[in-house]
């Protein structure tokens, strides 16, 4: 799985120490603390609004949150769990807000992204396989990324989770605060569901 | 574990969540099942290429966004005054529509003054001469008989009653004439657009509280009893006697619009009828009857000038010599003479003016009577009729006394009054005849 290079300073500084620190009222902490991760809540809430604005209002809001809610935040799970966590649930206030005013989301893959830097197509994370297996692999996740986009945002919850963030079970039953089990069966079901969105394919 | 099973694990055995045992038990299936390591393939390589969807850099600045936003002290999912009272609109909308509903409910049955005593309870503290057993049909009957009483929206004026010795009168010759039957016609233009009169649904719950039945012609008043509205009665009492008045509907009897309904009570209704007549006649009214198949009259029409209600109603009730009972508006019994040859007993109503002109082109004058049992106190409120009429001055509810037979004026009969050539308005008023032990 390809990461985004994080070059933030202090990132060999742990979460929890920098958690720690923030508790303790170092805004610089705070501040290595967003720079670490704000990819990462970023690329979560993209591919559950599939808007760049909103995904980036949603990461920031999620920020201004743990800034706000850092002292009650006690440790007992991984600062990113918590992070998803609010990102999700902020996502989902979005889209509901979306929702109420009658809102669609879907989106192409063939459409270019806007950003604030001007028009960017969706990035594929390089390979280093041989230029025609990359090119078919390129395609075949540019059809998955928009088959996702149509699955129901319960099922694009888990599966980004667990395959974009590699989080365990255990975490994605906290991030998205049910059980272990349930996770399991999303999850299955989710790639059932991506399975056959993706039938000509596999 | 046979193929089904296998694949329902086989999400999680990509992702390395199964427990060992399970584990072992998926990989020793796969080894032997092609299609389940066709159906593990698949899902692999939906895992990777999810993994692999692209990412997209955040906004520069993201961090002095997040700073900004803190300084400004800005809250994530601020929600506008438009958020708070209707969204998410499936759900707030419904409980706000059954919010205001019962704040309506609440607010109707607040502003509406409560009755004071159902029928059932006037009628048993009232009826010395009936049974413990009537008294206990009553109670059961009344409430199980009126159940879709409506919620009453206007305050219930208080009850004039008049009670006068009557005698019986000789059934009139039923020949109209010509200037009688004009003023009919006229009157039926006229009635067609005049106002409703009062609702007798609180008599007819007394009636039937007594074990009586109260009988309406065409089922007129059955509907008045449903619709609401009305006006604070316009009494024209003096103390000592009264007739109710709670102006509280609106009926359309076809082209007859009664105006008030006067409930007697009596064992003979032609006799009752018979007067009416009479006394219509001499006032240049007339009576019309719904006659019922059984042939005895329960309930019948009066026309009158209105300008001869009020003359109307002393005389009709002045003509019953000895009513031993009457109703009063509130449904009180009060017994009166010792001999009760013809159990008579009547509530009648006020005169009340200023009644909403609902349906218009109500000739000016228009008087609207309204009388019903309603008030609910024992003993309620008696204004005299006749000095009601003569003042004209706004209701005048005082307390109830029984009625003596000294209070009672003796009304005689007004000269016949030659019919003015044409009549300007009529009133149309509906006699009830409630028949005891019915």
């Amino acid at each position: 799985m390809k990461r985004v290079s994080n070059s933030e300073p202090a990132a060999e500084v742990s979460d929890r120490e920098l958690v720690a620190r923030c508790r303790a009222g170092d805004e610089a902490a705070f501040d290595a603390l967003v720079l670490r991760h704000r990819e990462r809540a970023f690329n979560i809430a993209y591919p559950l609004l599939l808007n760049y604005e909103d995904a980036t209002e949603v990461a920031q809001d999620a920020f201004v949150k743990v800034y706000r809610s850092i002292g009650g935040f006690r440790g007992d799970c991984e600062f990113t769990t918590w992070l998803y966590q609010i990102v999700v649930n902020l996502a989902r206030n979005k889209r509901r807000w979306w929702m109420r005013r009658g809102r669609k989301i879907t989106v192409s893959m063939d459409c270019p992204v806007e950003t604030p830097d001007g028009e960017m197509t969706a990035q594929v994370a390089a390979a280093t396989d041989p230029p025609d297996a990359e090119v078919a692999r390129a395609e075949f996740v540019r059809t998955l990324e928009e088959r996702i986009a149509n699955l129901p945002t319960r099922y694009r919850e888990v599966l980004l989770l667990r395959n974009v963030e590699d989080m365990s079970y255990e975490k994605i039953a906290v991030v998205l605060d049910c059980s272990v089990g349930a996770v399991k069966s999303r999850i299955a079901r989710a790639r059932e569901a991506l399975r056959q969105a993706m039938a000509g394919e596999l | 574990m046979n193929c089904p099973q296998i694949q329902t694990e086989l999400s999680a055995y990509v992702d390395g969540e199964l427990p060992p045992s399970i584990r072992a038990e998926v990989e020793a299936h796969i080894e032997g099942c092609a299609h389940c390591q066709e159906r593990l393939a698949e899902l692999r390589k939906l895992a990777e290429g999810v993994a692999a969807l692209p990412k997209l850099q955040p906004a520069p600045q993201f961090l002095a966004a997040v700073r900004r936003k803190i300084a400004h002290g800005e809250t994530p999912e601020q929600k506008n005054w438009i958020d708070l009272l209707f969204r998410p609109v499936w759900v707030k909308v419904p409980i706000e529509a059954v919010a205001l509903a019962a704040i309506m409910v609440v607010a109707t049955v607040l502003v509406t003054p409560p009755r004071r005593n159902t029928a059932q309870q006037t009628l048993a503290m009232n009826r010395k001469e009936s049974t413990p057993a009537e008294r206990a049909e009553a109670q059961v009957n009344a409430p199980a008989r009126s159940p879709a009483q409506p919620v009453p929206t206007v305050l219930n004026a208080p009850v004039k009653a008049k009670q006068e010795a009557v005698q019986s009168g000789a059934l009139l010759g039923r020949e109209e004439s010509a200037a009688a039957k004009a003023m009919q016609e006229r009157a039926r233009e006229s009635g067609a657009r005049a106002l409703a009169p009062p609702v007798s649904a609180p008599a007819r719950a007394e009636a039937r509280a007594n074990g009586r039945e109260v009988l309406t012609a065409g089922g007129g008043i059955s509907g008045a009893g449903d619709t609401g509205g009305g006006v604070a009665s316009h009494g024209l009492g003096v103390p000592a006697f009264g007739l109710a008045v709670p102006v509280s509907g609106i009926v359309r009897y076809g082209e007859r619009q009664p105006v008030e309904t006067i409930v007697v009570e009596a064992k003979d209704s032609l006799t009752v009828l018979a007067h009416a007549e009479m006394v219509a006649s001499s006032l240049g009214g007339r009576v019309e009857t719904s006659k019922r198949a059984s042939g005895a009259v329960q309930s019948f029409f009066v026309e009158l000038p209105t300008e001869k209600v009020t003359a109307f109603k002393a005389q009709f009730a002045n003509q019953f010599v000895s009513p031993s009972r009457l109703i009063s508006s509130t449904g009180a019994v009060v017994d009166r003479l010792s001999t009760p040859a013809s159990s008579v007993s009547a509530a009648a109503g006020a005169l009340t003016e200023g009644r909403k002109p609902q349906l218009g082109d109500q000739p000016s004058g228009q008087t609207t009577v309204a009388a019903t049992a309603s008030s609910g106190a024992v003993g309620a409120p008696f204004v005299d009729e006749e000095k009601n009429a003569a003042a004209n001055r706004p209701q005048i509810s005082l307390g109830g006394s029984p009625l003596t037979p000294q209070a009672v004026p003796k009304q005689p009969l007004e000269p016949e009054e030659p019919l003015p050539a044409a009549p300007l308005s009529t009133t149309v008023l509906e006699i009830q005849v409630v028949t005891p032990g019915r």
